[in-house]
């Protein structure tokens, strides 16, 4: 076996253009595999700290009723948050938690009004879970007043100090106005803080919507990757509400995710379908050309099966060099999208969109992914040894006498 | 004097190792001769047939036809010159797989580009004809036995009049009475048009079909 | 002569040649097929742009422009009739619409949504929407309703709807419309926030009089917006401009010249990469022909000769190859074409007007591109092993056996 194999290798240095040639096309392929991949992955990833460092924290809960598009429904309040509090207090995993209101309005500036998500904060709680006060970039959240996200601001031309008006339906269906002057303004990497959020102080929120309860419950656990484990731990002890956590909160752009990445696949197995031609007439060239000396080999006693192993590690290795160069190729050109990533901006822009499924402002980078790395060696040794099956099969079938009789 | 040659010295590197396969080769051959070039293997005839042939470069040395200086020409010159004035015949026949017995003696003409296509196909089945290939010229080599190949071979260079034919062991690959019948062949057409032969063997019982023997030893004259 | 030589050296080894050929022949498949579904949405995105948000050319006033984003009521085209039937009468155009935008939120019981109120004409050709109908039937004194922002407030065809909105006035305003048909227009983006009524209740709710927000043309050509925007312009009144769609969509367009750069460029890698199959094949052809190339040397052709001949033998396995392939890829494109391809899970989060179900467009010059394409690179790629008829000589080439 191991003599097989030494064979095999010295026969692939031997030609060693002709390997490099066809393995090239199998890295190149891979190459991009894995930088799409670990594009996608990057957005994906950008995009979870988001969610988690701003709208969703680990785990979410809320009344079991919640109805997004009923936002002004009593069922939509947890009355009895305390004592959902009290009931989680002691859970080991849990290491802070604070309650939120969300509601939908519309926001005035006297002259245009855009759709705007109001949230109220508990500003001593939410700071444990959230990172919000890191970016504030003007004022703070004062008694009274609203801090507002940068671009909404920009977009309706408010500065701290000037006042808006936030227009809602009460719980009981009125329509309501409420004049607040903004006090700080809030620059975060999420687009939906930036674009469209207004927030407000919880005891304020509960006043205007004249209730006593909030919307949900933000926790933020030891270990955001055992959430699946929590999820089923947190249920067991409140049955009663909805429980989401961070991934089933990012579903939307998961979606999105599988779909460019499903797509991204297809061009790849195209180009491994041409390399595994390429690989098969390689294989099929060296087999003709090595006639004589299989010949050779036979008459000294090499079996079929030998011949047939040979040729077949030679595809193996051919694989192997192929996704060796390929993850090389691919961290070259990964860490340039790693370390400076792409602005988005202009593209977005041109698209006259805000975030196209994602959360992520400006610059979209990648990341370090190993998954389409270990797919791509997988990948590259299966097809090019599948590859070589075919040509090293040809070279058994071949007789002694003939091989040897044949000049070259 | 039509061709001559004068000190030629020629080493090849096997790897690092030189081989000197020509010593100071000086050498006149007059219209119309039919030449061998005797020697065991190894003894340079076919370096120096190639070196005549301008399809080699001697280290030093040089090769003179009708006066002309061929050893001073570039690449492309000489594909010319050997286009129009050399006619080839080698030991492995070399013929053209992929081409018929007609095309493969068609080749040198649709090279030169001279002659019209009616032109070139009479000048063709005239010379096969004299070849004793008449019928066969659809035939693609692998389909001829070796004589008969060897025969296109001589119908190929023959073709298109060249003054100077080179044939490299022109009989090694064929048995006796086949080579004897392509050397008298090739005797035949040096009488009736005057053509002249430079053919190397190393078969005792060809050479005595020359009408002149150079014998070599080493890459040296020695007769 | 040289063409034929090359053609036998190709058949020669077909088993060889063929699997050479197939290497192109897929990469000229995906080329192709890429072409047409890159490109394709491309032009969708372009088109549906047009057609929701651009016109050919737009009219509205230059306040507007600046508060685009909020969907102004209160920014008035005067005469409006009067501008529209001049622009009618252009030979150009093919057709001029009025449209009154306005963002509105909705209530139903407990339900609050944001919707986007557009009032139109009904006959309109924009939108079409009597084909779009999926439930009841459009009525000019009803609401015409997408699917989702339907299910979303609860409401069914013969329920009412209050729409209160501010005015142009500054006031608020509310009438009580019944919804008589609900639609889809195939974008999840629009289907969840768009209903339109006729332009008379549009106008009666933001008390519009004698003018529009904006007006949309659509010419018969798109090159022929610039002219059509020119001849506008001499009778526009004061405070109003019109816009081309390359001016309204500059970023986009900007966008998709750039990107269409780049996915040529990753076309021609790709062939490029099959290439080096070709290369592969044609280092294989020229080694093991040495002999010949060394005897058609002798007989009088030049390192010339050669070069051709065997550029030219690894350029017709490139063609071929590539020709095929690059049918094969526009046959796919035909069938997808046909039978449609689902993209909603990709649509779903964006808020680009994008069809969920995408008929990716055929076009035979993505045909003849790709063709191109596969008959050029893998041409000049066997150059390279052509070149090595050069590095020896012919009495070298003749000692090899």
């Amino acid at each position: 076996m191991k003599f097989l194999f030494s064979l095999s290798l010295k026969n692939i240095i031997r030609y060693k253009k002709r390997t490099i040639l066809t393995f090239l096309i199998l890295s190149f392929g891979i190459a991009f595999y894995i930088w799409m991949d670990s594009f996608i992955d990057g957005l994906n990833e950008q995009s979870f700290d988001n969610v988690i460092n701003f709208e969703t924290s680990h785990f979410k809960i809320q009344s079991e009723k919640y109805d997004e598009d009923k936002p002004f429904s009593e069922d939509n309040f947890m009355n009895n948050y305390k004592e959902v509090v009290t009931a989680l207090e002691g859970t080991d995993f849990i290491e802070s938690h604070t309650t939120r209101i969300k509601f939908p309005a519309e926001l005035d500036n006297s002259i245009d009004s855009t759709p705007c998500l109001v949230i109220g904060i508990d500003q001593e709680q939410d700071k444990k879970v959230f990172i919000l006060p890191e970016f504030i970039e003007e004022g703070s959240l004062k008694p009274g007043c609203a801090m507002i996200g940068k671009k909404l601001a920009a977009s309706m031309d408010v500065k701290v100090g000037d006042f808006i008006y936030i227009t809602f339906r009460e719980a009981k269906g009125m329509f309501n106005s409420i004049e607040m002057e903004v006090s700080g303004i809030v620059f975060s990497p999420d687009p939906g803080t930036n674009n469209s959020t207004v927030f407000i102080n919880l005891s304020e929120a509960k006043e205007f919507l004249n209730t006593e309860g909030v919307t949900e419950i933000a926790i933020k656990t030891n270990n955001r990757d055992k959430y699946k484990k929590y999820k089923v731990a947190l249920q067991k002890s409140i049955p009663d509400y909805k429980i989401q956590s961070w991934i089933d909160m990012s579903q939307n752009f998961l979606a999105i995710s599988k779909m460019k990445k499903k797509f991204s696949f297809i061009f790849v197995y195209f180009i491994i379908i041409i390399a595994l031609v390429g690989i098969i007439n390689t294989m099929l060239m060296s087999v003709l050309e090595k006639k004589r000396e299989i010949g050779t080999m036979k008459a000294l006693g090499f079996t079929d099966g030998d011949i047939l192993k040979m040729f077949i590690f030679e595809g193996a290795i051919i694989g192997v060099l192929g996704s060796i160069f390929g993850i090389i190729l691919s961290i070259i050109l990964n860490w340039y999208f790693v370390e400076h990533g792409i602005d988005m901006t202009t593209m977005m822009e041109g698209f006259g969109t805000d975030n196209m499924g994602y959360k992520i402002i400006g610059i979209a980078k990648s990341t370090w992914s190993i998954k389409p790395m270990i797919n791509s060696i997988i990948i590259c040794v299966i097809a090019s040894v599948a590859a070589s099956y075919y040509p090293a099969k040809q070279a058994t079938k071949l007789q002694p006498v003939e091989c040897l009789r044949t000049i070259q | 004097m039509f061709l001559e040659v004068t000190d030629i010295n020629k080493t090849y590197y096997a790897g690092k190792v030189p081989f000197q396969a020509l010593h100071d080769i000086t050498l006149d051959i007059t219209k119309g001769e039919f030449t061998a070039l005797a020697g065991p293997s190894g003894s340079g005839k076919t370096t120096l047939l190639n070196i005549i042939g301008c399809i080699d470069k001697p280290d030093n040395g040089e090769v003179f036809i009708d006066g002309e200086l061929l050893t001073e020409k570039n690449s492309d010159e000489l594909a010319f010159y050997r286009r129009e004035h050399f006619g080839f015949i080698f030991q492995t026949y070399n013929l053209i797989p992929i081409l018929t017995a007609f095309e493969n003696v068609e080749l040198p003409l649709r090279i030169l580009k001279q002659y019209s296509k009616s032109q070139s196909k009479d000048m063709v089945m005239q010379i096969l004809k004299k070849v004793g290939l008449e019928g066969l010229e659809n035939r693609k080599p692998l389909e001829l036995s070796g004589g008969q190949q060897q025969r296109v071979s001589i119908a190929r260079a023959l073709v298109k009049n060249p003054k100077l034919i080179l044939a490299d062991e022109p009989t090694a690959n064929l048995d006796l009475e086949t080579g004897e019948t392509i050397v008298d062949l090739m005797k035949g057409m040096n009488d009736e048009d005057n053509v002249t032969f430079i053919f190397s063997t190393h078969d005792e019982l060809i050479l005595k079909h020359a009408k002149r023997v150079i014998r070599l030893r080493d890459g040296r004259v020695i007769n | 002569m040289l063409f034929k030589f090359a053609f036998r050296n190709v058949m020669r080894n077909k088993k060889r040649s063929f699997l050479t050929a197939l290497s192109i022949f897929f990469a000229a498949l995906i080329v192709c097929f890429a072409q047409g579904w890159v490109f394709g949405l491309f032009e969708m995105l372009t088109s549906g742009m047009i057609n929701y948000q651009s016109g050919n050319v737009r009219i509205i006033t230059e306040e507007y422009k600046n508060r685009e984003k909020f969907l102004p009521v209160d920014e008035i085209i005067n005469n409006s009739d009067e501008i529209i039937m001049r622009i009618e009468r252009y030979s150009e155009v093919k057709y001029v619409e009025e449209r009154i935008r306005f963002g509105i939120m909705l209530g139903k019981d407990e339900t609050t949504v944001f919707g986007l109120g557009i009032g139109i004409d009904f006959d309109n050709k924009t939108f079409n929407l009597k084909q779009k109908v999926i439930k009841g039937n459009i009525q000019n004194n009803g609401i015409a309703i997408g699917k989702d922002l339907a299910q979303k407030l609860g409401v069914d065809v013969g329920e009412e709807l209050l729409l209160a909105t501010k005015t142009s006035e500054g006031g608020l305003n509310g009438i009580k419309l019944p919804v008589t048909a609900i639609i889809t227009t195939g974008m999840k983006a629009f289907d969840k926030k768009v209903f339109f009524i006729s332009l008379e209740n549009a106008k009666k709710l933001l008390k519009i009089r004698n003018g529009t927000t904006e007006i949309y043309i659509y010419t018969k050509q798109h090159e022929d917006s610039e002219i059509v925007q020119e001849r506008i312009k001499e009778f526009l009144p004061e405070g109003t401009i019109a816009l081309t769609y390359k001016e309204q969509l500059g970023g986009l367009i900007e966008f998709i010249e750039i990107e269409k750069k780049i996915i040529y460029f990753i076309f021609a890698i790709i062939i490029f990469l099959a290439s080096f199959v070709v290369i592969n094949t044609m280092i294989k052809a020229v080694f093991e022909r040495l002999r010949e190339i060394g005897t058609l040397k002798a007989i009088g052709m030049t390192d010339r000769d050669m070069f051709i001949n065997f550029t030219i033998e690894g350029s017709i396995i490139g063609a071929f190859g590539g020709v095929l392939g690059s049918l094969a890829g526009l046959l796919i494109l035909i069938y997808l074409n046909n039978k449609g391809v689902d993209v909603s899970a990709a649509a779903e989060g964006s808020d680009i007007p994008f069809e969920s179900i995408i008929y990716p467009p055929y076009n035979f010059s993505f045909f003849v591109v790709t063709a191109i394409f596969s008959i050029i690179i893998p041409a000049l790629s066997s150059m390279i092993p052509a070149k090595l008829t050069k590095k020896f000589t012919p009495s070298e080439m003749l000692r090899k056996i």
